[in-house]
């Protein structure tokens, strides 16, 4: 039975190395910031919870499991709040080439008021 | 005491013992205190949790949700190393049904933490939000993204919404489908 744990574990915790690669890659090659973001922030986060699956598969202890689940929800819940965060301030500090987009529906100029924001 | 902030000091209690990954007196003991000084010392505006619970739509939710995830890592992973060079992308507004900051809140991560779609901005009271999405050059690609935006909503109004909610989210869907 180890040696199947050992396999599904390596399986995972390279599946989940590879994606943080990408996202290296993609940090580098992706033309502008809000791009760059995307492969900065998800593949990666992606790749983080393969990694910490095949992690819990491997370690096979319920305390470091626990562990685990806390790390992969806080990840979870952290990730997109600072990627939002850079992605509105480089909109709003005009870094975002507009003539580049597809389709641009900006937000008001004037941004609404604090408090009614997220 | 209301039953927020009393929820809050279980959970944030319960989060410490998982951090020590040990039960003792002195630790729960230690975990109340530490709790009930953040719950005061830094108070977080009154929330409106999940008025409904639908168990089996919120196991759609979360199942969705990592299959997405894991379609989109894959999709953005060959973006990010395929020869060409990337295509554009869109900025696009999508309105929300929902009212609650909760759920808002909800959908918006989720929609962040797939990979493709960000979220730029979010007028919570105007409900709207604004996305950036990956890989979009194509009337198509631009209504697919609307349609994962909405689809998200959907299913975060299913799992959670309030029945008056939910309804709107599923003539909005019937309506695309149409």
């Amino acid at each position: 039975m180890s040696n199947l744990t050992d396999i599904v574990a390596g399986a995972f915790l390279i599946a989940g190395a590879s994606f943080a690669l990408v996202a290296a890659i993609g940090v580098a090659r992706f033309p502008d910031l809000l791009n760059r973001m995307h492969a900065g922030t998800k593949p990666q986060t992606f790749g983080l919870l393969l990694i910490l699956t095949g992690l819990a598969i491997r370690l096979d202890s319920w305390r470091a499991g626990l562990l685990i689940a806390i790390l992969i929800v806080f990840q979870m819940l952290t990730a997109p709040v600072s990627a939002h965060m850079v992605g509105r301030a480089a909109f709003r500090a005009g870094l975002v080439n507009r003539d580049e987009l597809y389709v641009c529906e900006a937000p008001d100029e004037e941004p609404p008021a604090e408090g009614h924001t997220v | 005491m209301n039953k927020t902030r009393f929820l809050a000091i279980i959970t944030l209690t319960i989060l410490w013992l998982l951090l020590w990954a040990d039960v003792t007196r002195i630790l729960v003991a230690g975990g109340l205190i530490v709790a009930t000084l953040i719950v005061f010392l830094f108070p977080f505006p009154a929330l409106n949790l999940a008025p409904v619970v639908r168990p089996l739509r919120l196991i759609a939710l979360v199942a969705v949700f990592l299959w997405d995830m894991f379609l989109a890592s894959l999709q953005v992973a060959w973006l990010a190393i395929r020869p060409q060079r990337l295509p554009s992308a869109a900025l696009i507004e999508v309105p929300l049904i929902t009212g609650s900051d909760m759920l808002q809140v909800l959908t918006a991560e989720l929609i962040c933490l797939v990979p493709g779609s960000l979220l730029i901005e979010l007028d919570s009271e105007g409900k709207r939000m604004w996305l950036h999405v990956m890989n979009v050059s194509s009337p198509q690609s631009l209504a697919e993204a609307r349609k994962m935006a909405h689809d998200q909503e959907y299913r975060v109004l299913a799992a959670l919404g309030s029945q008056d909610e939910y309804d709107q989210a599923l003539a909005r869907r019937e309506a695309a489908q149409a």
